[in-house]
């Protein structure tokens, strides 16, 4: 479903991604894994056009499209069947929680008012705040404001959602409510790519386990076979410093 | 002699002073309209960098902001005369200066002041507006457009309004400048009440109330609308 070839980005004499290669079917839960810099958070963006690569072509459902004949339209398309969760929510601040779901609904599907409310609604009740639905994001938590986030991402109807870091900024209170939530949008099955060092995640929900360090995928497959039985060595330091992290931060 | 301080007559001249605050405020109005628009139209051109346009406005911030009002007003009011004479020569048109009432210089020389401070107020406020807003706006496929005017622009009003405000203030200020280009508003209408009676102290003491009362009630308009703005802001909903 998903195609990406030779993608490559650089900022200015940093090589950032240095020819990914990636192909994700349908269904599956994608984690993205690899030390700080290697490239997880721009080739995620990549995939929502936030930051445009330099060289290299996206395959997203049909639509296409290449870095160096990008045009809007192209991106619009591409953008249209994928959507992000944010590290720090980047919800609309001056909107409420039900019109920062409705927004993609009125000015991008050109729904009318009552259905884009309605559907927004919806999508409030899915991540278990529609009693939230006229709160401004200043006033919710950390947690609610990134399940927000989900509703909003849902709404765009994506074929792919893309999670960055999508629990990091939390306070630890609030991570298993949005880990809950992208469980079960994990289960409806709706194809999922997500950065995160939620090793929690990683091994109860993910169906492959992406490793990126440096700008090439280092290591690709699924949790057990990644975890149990990595094929290079930095795979297994980058998995112990992960592991040692954890085990202190418990 | 008569009296040091002639209170009655202070009061007397009242009226007729204040019928002339309609002049000030109208022209304050229309400047601050037209200043708020320019400002605007100045603030995306340079938050947006955009070429031959973005050098061109900085020079005319400069400008605006090197010089004293007084003196624009008078750059204006000779100044406009001037060129329309030297387009009627290029063009062989035939506009004519003298329909044009000086208000109108005023209400220019005005906006083109005020629409200095207003753009860098207002582009301050965009740039304080997080990156990040955009970006989700992208990222749900809105297009730069839908971005600016539901979510950014929003925002960074919100963040402006209060220097706005001043700057309307200011401008409402500064329009007792242009009773030196022969426009009659209130402080023009003070000092003719003030020549007919040598009590130039009394009735500009009227002139001074007239204007603070003015600044009060604006003052406290802005405070209501900042108020209203703000209401997404946590910070305001004690």
């Amino acid at each position: 479903m998903i195609h990406i070839k030779n993608l490559k980005k650089q900022f200015g004499e940093n090589e950032i991604l240095r020819g990914i290669n990636l192909d994700i079917r349908q269904g599956e839960i994608v984690t993205m894994i690899g030390p700080s810099g290697a490239g997880k958070t721009t080739l995620l963006r990549a995939i929502n056009w936030l930051d445009a690569p330099d060289e290299g072509q996206i395959e997203l459902n049909g639509a296409a499209i290449d870095a160096k004949t990008a045009t809007k339209k192209q991106i619009s398309g591409l953008r249209g069947k994928s959507a992000m969760v944010f590290q720090h929510y980047n919800l609309f601040r001056n909107k409420s929680a039900l019109e920062n779901v409705t927004q993609s609904l009125l000015c991008v599907k050109k729904m009318n008012k009552q259905d884009a409310i309605l559907r927004g609604r919806q999508l409030l009740d899915r991540v278990g705040l529609l009693n939230k639905a006229d709160a401004y994001p200043d006033f919710l938590s950390g947690g609610q404001q990134q399940r927000v986030g989900i509703a909003r991402a849902l709404a765009v109807d994506p074929d792919v959602i893309l999670f960055d870091e999508p629990t990091s900024a939390l306070d630890p209170e609030w991570v298993g409510e949005v880990l809950t939530v992208m469980n079960e949008i994990a289960k409806d099955g709706m194809t999922m790519i997500v950065v995160s060092h939620e090793m929690r995640f990683v091994r109860s929900v993910s169906t492959r386990v992406i490793l990126l360090d440096e700008g090439v995928i280092l290591e690709d497959g699924a949790p057990e076979q990644l975890f149990c039985h990595p094929q290079h060595e930095r795979t297994r330091l980058f998995l112990r410093q992960a592991h040692l992290g954890m085990a202190a931060g418990e | 002699m008569g009296k040091v301080f002639d209170l009655e007559f202070m009061i007397s001249t009242v009226p007729e002073i204040i019928s002339y605050l309609p002049v000030t405020l109208k022209i304050a109005a229309c400047s601050g309209i037209i200043a708020l628009l320019l400002g605007f139209g100045v603030a995306f051109v340079r938050y947006f960098n955009i070429r031959i346009l973005s050098p061109l406005c900085k020079l005319y911030l400069s400008f605006a902001r090197g010089t004293p009002a007084m003196v624009q007003l008078l750059v204006a009011y000779y100044g406009i005369p001037v060129f329309l004479r030297s387009l009627n020569e290029q063009l062989g048109s035939n506009l004519s200066v003298n329909g044009i009432p000086a208000s109108v210089f005023a209400v220019v020389a005005l906006s083109l002041n005020s629409g200095a401070f207003m753009s860098e107020t207002i582009r301050s406020a965009m740039l304080s507006v997080d990156a990040g807003q955009l970006e989700a706006c992208y990222s749900v496929n809105m297009t730069t457009r839908q971005a600016l005017f539901r979510v950014v622009l929003p925002q960074a009003f919100t963040v402006a309004l209060p220097p706005l405000g001043n700057s309307f203030i200011s401008l409402l200020k500064e329009t007792s400048l242009i009773f030196n280009i022969s426009v009659i508003e209130m402080m023009a209408a003070a000092k003719i009440v003030g020549s007919r009676s040598f009590r130039f102290f009394e009735v500009y003491i009227v002139v001074a109330l007239i204007y603070w009362g003015c600044c009060i009630v604006l003052e406290y308009l802005f405070g209501c609308w900042e108020k209203r703005v703000r209401r997404y802001e946590r910070r305001a909903a004690k």
